[in-house]
């Protein structure tokens, strides 16, 4: 969809790097808090103490793992539904309801899903889920029609069955264009789950609302600075 | 940006064969899933809930069970608008199902007012009938009958009804005052003046964020078209920007303006601080910089280099030329970048109320607090019906424009 | 008249324009002809300025080109490519009217001024003038692209293989009008074409490059008579000779007898190829030339062929 393509993707240096900073960041808090009064020289108080960073970056995996993996399972299944002979009616009229999804802040479905399933991972998993759904089905359907007819046409004039074309020659060539939707979709989770601690999901957001609501920004930073390099990390290694 | 001058022969005009008779049962498919959608959210699942207060749980309907014939009845017109939708086309039939599918919705949602009526004249002020998960998938019904009605409806006329019509007659049914007692009316009822500031604030990071990303990212993607160093500067930073998750940038631009603030008067002057509105904005202004200048880049770099080269040839200076030759050319796909922006602004500034920045999220955090879905849906509807309206709105302006349809969405 | 005197254009490590020095006389046909890469292109571009020179220098009547800005140069300097380049956002019209617009005329001036140049590039000005590139054919296009490149009417025209993307029926028809637009309007035209059989038909002069150097430069019948370089037979091949007697017509060459017995018939203005092309269908050796309805004399295939070789 996006003609620009950016440049430099896959830097395992980099990666290695920030997982560094990460992990150093979450195991080793003396140094953070050495870091922290630093840098903001005036704040007494300067982490989070009520919990430990693991549990919370503990959290905020969990749920883009477990969000991701049902979106990318679900989005696949419908984007190749949609490209299907079945599906094709569909095409178009869930392209337009993937971009209307676009307008629908994250955190809204979060709120919006507090009534009925309460507080806790449950409202923020399901607005994760609808809210990468459809930029999964987006990109599988872009992927696959981005694959030239010629070689759809050749691998039929070779007498492969549908599922054969769809296994040995769309899927492959499909690839580079789901992987980037799968990118996309895995950063912007990792943003959704820090909205996450408004309905008490847990996950980074907690140190960081906190620092928030008491006007402190090292215990923002805190929190905020491991969520960076989360996201700086999925972007960069995949 | 075709360059058909080069090509002996014109484009073919005709519709690909088989794709007519495909968009028709396109047409079909949809039209009768939505009333098979709209069918069945009337006889099952909760359409309204009774409160007696916001607090307690209360009682959950069906429609049939909440408004007995009246049910019945949009039952029977979901069911037409499926018949309609199954008879050859002629070009009444697309307007005609539409506004049975949307007759449909707004005759429970005027038993709906009805009901919610003598529920608070029984119960009280605090009383609250609110929509369930069935009234939302009926206007999912509804918008599925409507877009495959509007595909099958040739002209611009018929189609512009088809959009209109539900808007109209909703606003008609409000200004009766029939929904005033539904719960998310009151609710808006009772914040009204809160709502209007949050509103301005809202629009304000919107408008804002991105009228800075045009001023800011047109030159920053003519700048990035021009040269392979500032490309690789520009568009690599703000990729970076757009990997930060929003909250956290939030949280890091805080203590940066907050230092600058102190730092420069100048910056003070602005009313840029750790706090208020200006973290919000930058981190909104950066998101939004991506699309306009991404957009731009892509737009300049996919124009025929003949053209350009010409333009030079007769003696264009490059001012002359961006002006008279690359920008317009560019136009359509650069509003396409903007659109993205602006929609994403308006759903983004939600953040704001994250930081006391206000816009409309506060009232939706209202409503979290106060465990009133009906409050939620006043701070969180009407940031889906901007986006939607911003969206609609440049897109027409952008077919006028030139632009293709899905240029760059 | 513009002279080149000893121009050099390099890219990287590819020398695209060696040390070229020439001269090309007002009011001709100038072509610029040889191989895919020779340098043509940049040796054309050289002149409006397009291309800056690493060595040499460039003049025109006289005056160097550096002496004056490239936007001015470049204002007075027709131009017109290949892939034609017209604005596609812009009508016909518009076009058209760049570079007077950007030379400040008024608008009733140039309104006649695309009337005028749409009539003669032979496309009706009222249906015309309002459309957009996307709506034209490839060799409207091409017409509109000339005429744009000759709006101001600048003395010197710059063209680089403008019919080269036409097919080959439209490519003649607007080779044979440019033709004869060119000997109604004298302009100083410069040409790239990689095209012989265009090059022999339209130049007044051919400069056959190869490798960023003129190998020669002259007439076609000079270059035909007079090879100076085994690069220029074989370049131009066994069918050299048709192609130059395809430039010349039978009111070129002195009539001999009226042929007695079997013999075609041909016109004055019939070209030389054509003649023997007519020879060889109807199996006769010779000819019998009418002017309009009246005989006026006979040519044999011998005299023809003679008669090329001493005088042309
Ligand atoms: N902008 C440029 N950058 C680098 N090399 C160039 C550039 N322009 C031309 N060249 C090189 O210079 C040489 C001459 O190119 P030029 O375009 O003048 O050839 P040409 O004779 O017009 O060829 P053609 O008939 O294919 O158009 C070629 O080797 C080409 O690769
Ligand atoms: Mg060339």
């Amino acid at each position: 969809m996006n003609a620009y393509v950016p440049g430099i993707r896959r830097n395992p240096l980099g990666v290695g790097l920030l997982t560094a900073v990460l992990a150093l960041w979450v195991l080793y808090t003396p140094g953070v808090e050495a870091v922290l009064r630093f840098v903001f020289p005036g704040e007494t108080r300067l982490i989070y103490d009520r919990s430990p960073l693991t549990r919370f970056i503990g959290e905020h995996l969990a749920l883009v793992a477990v969000g991701g993996v049902i979106a990318i399972v679900l989005g696949t299944i419908g984007g190749l539904i949609v490209v299907s002979p079945i599906g094709r009616p569909f095409r178009d009229v869930v392209l337009r309801l993937a971009n209307f999804g676009q307008s629908v802040p994250s955190v809204a479905i979060m709120a919006l899903a507090v009534p009925s399933l309460g507080y806790g991972s449950r409202p923020v998993l399901l607005a994760l889920v609808i809210y990468s759904i459809l930029p999964v089905m987006v990109n599988v359907v872009a992927g696959v029609e981005s694959v030239p007819r010629s070689v759809v046409e050749a691998g039929r004039g070779m007498g492969m069955t549908r599922a054969e074309r769809l296994i040995q020659l769309e899927m492959p060539l499909a690839m580079p264009v789901i992987m980037t939707g799968i990118r996309t979709m895995l950063v912007i989770l990792v943003s959704a789950a820090t909205l996450g601690a408004v309905v008490g999901a847990g996950g980074l957001g907690v140190p960081i609302m906190s620092g928030i609501g008491s006007f402190n920004n090292a215990v923002v930073a805190y929190g905020a600075v491991p969520a960076i390099l989360l996201a700086l990390i999925i972007d960069q290694a995949l | 940006m075709a360059s058909s001058t080069t090509s002996g022969d014109r484009p073919a005009t005709g519709p690909i064969p088989g794709a007519a008779a495909r968009a028709r049962q396109s047409d079909v498919v949809i039209g009768l899933t939505g009333a098979g959608i709209g069918a069945l959210t009337t006889v099952m699942g909760p359409y309204l809930s009774f409160r007696p207060n916001r607090i307690v749980d209360g009682l959950s309907q069906t429609a049939l069970e909440a408004f007995g014939p009246l049910g019945w009845l949009a039952l029977a017109l979901w069911a037409l608008s499926g018949l309609v939708a199954l008879t050859r086309p002629r070009a009444w039939t697309g307007a005609a199902r539409a506004a049975l599918g949307s007759s449909a919705v707004l005759t429970l949602l005027a038993a709906a007012g009805a009901d919610a009526a003598s529920f608070a004249a029984a119960q009280g002020a605090a009383a609250r009938t609110s929509f369930g998960a069935s009234f939302y998938l009926a206007l999912l019904a509804a918008f599925l009958v409507s877009y495959s009605a509007s595909a099958e409806t040739p002209g611009r006329l018929g189609r512009a009804v088809i959009a209109l019509f539900p808007v109209i007659a909703l606003v008609a049914l409000a200004a009766t005052g029939a929904l005033a007692e539904l719960g998310i009316v009151r609710e808006w009822m009772l914040t009204r003046t809160t709502f209007v500031r949050e509103l301005r604030r809202h629009l304000f990071y919107a408008l804002g964020a991105t009228g800075g990303a045009i001023a800011l990212g047109i030159p920053m993607g003519v700048l990035s078209a021009r040269s392979r160093h500032a490309e690789t500067a520009i568009m690599g930073s703000l990729n970076l920007g757009q990997v930060f998750p929003a909250l956290a940038f939030v949280g890091i631009m805080m203590p940066i303006l907050g230092a600058l603030g102190d730092r420069f008067a100048t910056v003070r002057a602005l009313g840029i601080s750790g706090i208020g509105w200006a973290p919000v904005f930058v981190v909104l202004l950066v998101y939004a910089l991506f699309p306009v200048t991404r957009n731009t880049l892509v737009a300049i770099r996919q124009i025929d280099p003949a053209v350009l080269d010409t333009a030079r040839g007769m003696g264009m200076s490059r001012w002359r030329s961006l002006f008279e030759v690359e920008m317009p050319l560019a136009f359509p796909v650069v509003l396409a970048g903007v659109r993205i922006a602006l929609v994403q602004s308006t759903a983004g500034a939600i953040l704001a109320a994250f930081v006391g920045g206000g816009g409309l999220g506060t009232i939706m955090f209202f409503g979290l607090e106060q465990t009133s879905m009906d409050l939620v849906l006043v701070g969180v509807l009407p940031i889906v019906a901007l986006a939607l309206v911003f969206d609609a709105g440049l897109r027409v302006v952008e077919r006028m424009a030139g632009g293709s349809e899905e240029s760059y969405a | 008249m513009i002279e080149l005197r000893n121009v050099t254009k390099r890219y990287d490590t590819t020398v695209a324009v060696d040390d070229v020095t020439l001269t090309v006389p007002d009011g001709e046909l100038t072509i610029l002809l040889g191989p895919s890469g020779c340098g043509k292109t940049t040796l054309l571009r050289t002149i409006n300025r397009m291309v800056e020179l690493d060595a040499g220098e460039v003049l025109i009547d006289g005056q160097s080109i550096r002496s004056t800005p490239p936007e001015v140069l470049r204002r007075h300097i027709g131009y017109a490519i290949q892939s034609v380049g017209l604005f596609p956002h812009m009508t016909v019209r518009r076009n058209i009217a760049t570079v007077p617009r950007l030379l400040g005329w008024d608008a009733v001036r140039i309104e006649a001024r695309v009337t005028e140049l749409l009539s003669l590039v032979g496309l009706d000005p009222a249906s015309y003038a309002d459309k957009r590139p996307a709506e034209l054919s490839g060799g409207e296009a091409q017409r509109i692209g000339v005429a744009r490149a000759l709006a101001a009417d600048p003395p010197v025209l710059l063209m680089d293989e403008p019919f080269g993307a036409l097919d080959p029926i439209n490519r003649e028809r607007l080779q044979r009008e440019f033709a004869s637009l060119h000997r109604r309007l004298g302009k100083t035209v410069v040409f790239v074409t990689h095209d012989i059989e265009e090059a022999v038909l339209l130049g007044d002069r051919i400069v056959l490059m190869r490798e960023g150097q003129i190998v020669q430069t002259g007439s076609p019948e000079e270059l035909w008579r007079g090879p100076e370089h085994q690069f220029v037979r074989d370049f131009f091949g066994d069918e050299f000779g048709l192609r130059i007697l395809s430039r010349h017509r039978i009111a070129d060459l002195e009539p001999g007898a009226t042929p007695q017995g079997a013999s075609a018939r041909v016109h004055l203005d019939t070209n030389l190829r054509d003649a023997l092309a007519i020879m060889v269908t109807e199996s006769v050796e010779r000819v019998t030339i009418l002017d309009g309805e009246r005989v006026v004399g006979g040519l044999s295939f011998c005299d023809i062929v003679t008669q090329v070789r001493g005088s042309l």
